[in-house]
């Protein structure tokens, strides 16, 4: 492990033993997280066996949550449902902060031209709310979890290089850059050894910010049709359907409805205990 | 100077500053069939279908695609300029009238949330500020969490289920025209403003009990107390005053977010706005319908940022002077 990756498992050590309700939610978190590695291996019965017998029924001994329009197992779906939608989060999520990050350094680092050229275009990004350019790129271009990962990857990488480049804005200033660079380190050392390391910890907040809007924006996407394409399903997708059949099996929104709010108030609990922490000002109040 | 007359050339460079950010949308949205990988003409007609030579070489000149890009790019801003947006695919009626007609409702839906997020949002923050520390702040701060990280279409599915289904208080979903009945309107309009606006209550509540905290720990406010003012009229002569900036900051700011939950909002309660339209659009590949429902809500979203930063000067007299 590199020294950088070691400091951001001890400050979850750290934030776990002094808050013990972060602990709570670390485990619901680490919960979803083995679903989305090992669910079609726990899912009781075949997610894609339609039974017309069986159409939108309530909890039975057969189906403990019940059935959904074509009368398939709907704890199957769920159990199946979160691994699209993880992949394009933690793959949009690692686009985004590839590339919104050497963005910010090279907006920061690099010459005065190339920075107000980032930033502009950055602003302007920012200034457009991501779900309506998702539609178009998914709408025009195509759906699943590839170009998803790929177009939600895109629109967050704004966020990253405003990130990144105000931290490194911070730590260029500092002495210690100054005496690499008169000892005649290359800029690619400076920035590996000097810069990277130290920007890292809101570089992680703001990952765990995104995982949380890019898991959004794909049940978003999914929820209007236009994600993960059916029969497989996914969380959102499986919302948008059941919004049909809200007089039918009111529970058959329900549960992917909590399963959703869930995993993300775990990950937005849990990236603002870490930004509490991982700033010092905060952490003195 | 008047404060009003001094504004003029703030007002001046804004405008500007708005104008070029729509030129740079509608060059965007001209661009945006050009940037996708493949050709534009078998984009429109789906990446799988396999339409015979005549269809796709119809459909590039019903769009104009045969001409120079230069010749198009004029084409589509003189259009822009004048208010056609060219005609819909699916129908030939001039998308102009489509946005004239759903435009209206999706800002009766936003401003709506608006309302109910400020008159929910202020006083939980306040409130919360108030009694800092207590089981009650704890809790509405709770809520604030959670309204902040539950996606709008959870929180109007559970809306419906409960005040529609479940007590049977409010209509479902869909739209009733002002004109035909009033009062079937504003049944209709209640559940989806409440949803799209609660999430905006959140951040006005966190960002009222904040930026309240901040200011109640200020100098001035042990001046006014050490001078006898009583309690309620420092709160709400000063205090709030102060703490204004901040929180009509989060609401600038969390516009694009109303806009962008207005889709989702829109879909899940058959609210036939622009959003909808513009959902439509897309799956049916309705290029002109796109690019001018697109353009329209950007252009919204310009004039309200635009809106919200004049509102800025006004609130707070040291911006006026910075940007003297």
């Amino acid at each position: 492990m590199t020294r950088p990756m070691r400091g951001i498992v001890h400050t979850l050590r750290d934030l776990a033993r002094s808050r013990p309700a972060i602990r709570l939610w670390m485990g619901v978190l680490a919960l979803i997280v083995l679903v989305a590695l090992f669910g079609p291996l726990m899912a009781p019965q075949d997610a894609f066996a339609i039974n017309p017998l069986a159409v939108l029924q309530g909890p039975s001994a057969a189906h403990p949550l019940g059935t959904d329009e074509f009368g398939r197992d709907l704890l199957s779906r769920l159990l199946i449902g979160i691994r699209p939608t993880m992949l394009v989060a933690l793959g949009a999520t690692a686009i985004a902060a590839a590339g919104g990050t050497t963005l910010g350094i090279f907006a920061a680092y690099g010459p005065n031209w190339l920075g107000t050229t980032i930033m502009r275009g950055v602003d302007v990004m920012l200034s457009f709310p991501p779900i309506l350019l998702a539609l178009l790129a998914v709408g025009f271009w195509k759906s699943g979890v590839s170009s998803l990962i790929i177009v939600i990857g895109i629109l967050y990488i704004p966020h990253f290089a405003r990130v990144a480049q105000a931290a490194t804005l911070q730590v260029v200033r500092q002495e210690f850059i100054e005496a690499e660079h008169s000892m005649g380190a290359p800029y690619r050392r400076v920035v590996a050894t000097g810069i990277l390391p130290n920007i890292l910890s809101p570089l992680v907040v703001q990952a765990t910010l995104t995982l949380a809007a890019a898991i959004l924006l794909e049940s978003g996407l999914s929820f209007l049709g236009l994600g993960i394409v059916p029969p497989e399903p996914s969380w959102g997708q499986m919302i948008g359907t059941a919004r049909g059949y809200l007089g039918q099996n009111p529970l058959y929104v329900l549960w992917p409805s909590a399963c959703l709010a869930l995993t993300v108030l775990a990950i937005n609990i849990i990236g603002d205990a870490l930004r509490d922490h991982l700033d010092p000002r905060l952490r003195q109040v | 100077m008047s404060p009003l007359i001094a504004l003029v050339p703030v007002v001046l460079r804004r405008l500007g500053t708005a104008l070029l950010q729509l030129l740079a949308v509608a060059t965007l949205v001209f661009a945006m069939l050009f940037l996708l990988p493949g050709d534009p003409v078998m984009i429109l007609l789906g990446q799988d279908s396999n339409p015979t030579p005549e269809a796709v070489a119809a459909l590039r000149e019903k769009l104009g695609l045969d001409r120079p890009i230069a010749v198009q790019y004029l084409d589509w801003l003189g259009g822009v300029l004048r208010g056609d947006f060219g005609r819909s695919l699916a129908n030939d009626y001039p998308v102009a009238q489509y946005i004239a007609q759903t435009l209206p409702r999706t800002l009766e839906l936003a401003v709506a949330a608006i309302l109910v997020a400020v008159v929910i949002g202020l006083p939980v923050g306040i409130a919360a500020a108030l009694r800092r520390g207590t089981l009650a702040d704890s809790l509405l701060t709770s809520a604030t969490t959670l309204g902040i990280s539950v996606p709008v279409y959870i929180l109007g599915a559970l809306l419906i289920l409960i005040f529609a289904q479940g007590l049977n208080w409010l209509p479902a979903s869909g739209y009733t025209d002002l004109s035909r009945n009033a009062l079937e309107h504003f049944r209709k309009l209640v559940l989806p403003a409440v949803t799209l606006g609660l999430g905006l209550a959140a951040s006005i509540a966190r960002m009222t009990r904040a930026s309240m905290l901040e200011i109640l720990g200020r100098d001035f406010v042990r001046t006014l107390r050490a001078k006898g003012m009583g309690e309620t009229q420092i709160i709400w002569q000063h205090v709030l005053r102060s703490a204004a900036i901040p929180i009509v900051t989060i609401v600038g700011l969390q516009l694009g977010n109303l806009l962008g939950g207005t889709v989702l909002v829109e879909a899940l309660f058959n609210w036939p706005g622009l959003a909808t339209m513009l959902v439509k659009a897309v799956g049916d590949r309705d290029y002109p319908m796109v690019q001018g429902a697109i353009l329209t809500i950007a252009a919204a979203f310009i004039l309200i940022n635009l809106a919200v930063e004049l509102i800025y000067s006004l609130l707070d007299p040291r911006i006026r002077r910075r940007r003297q």
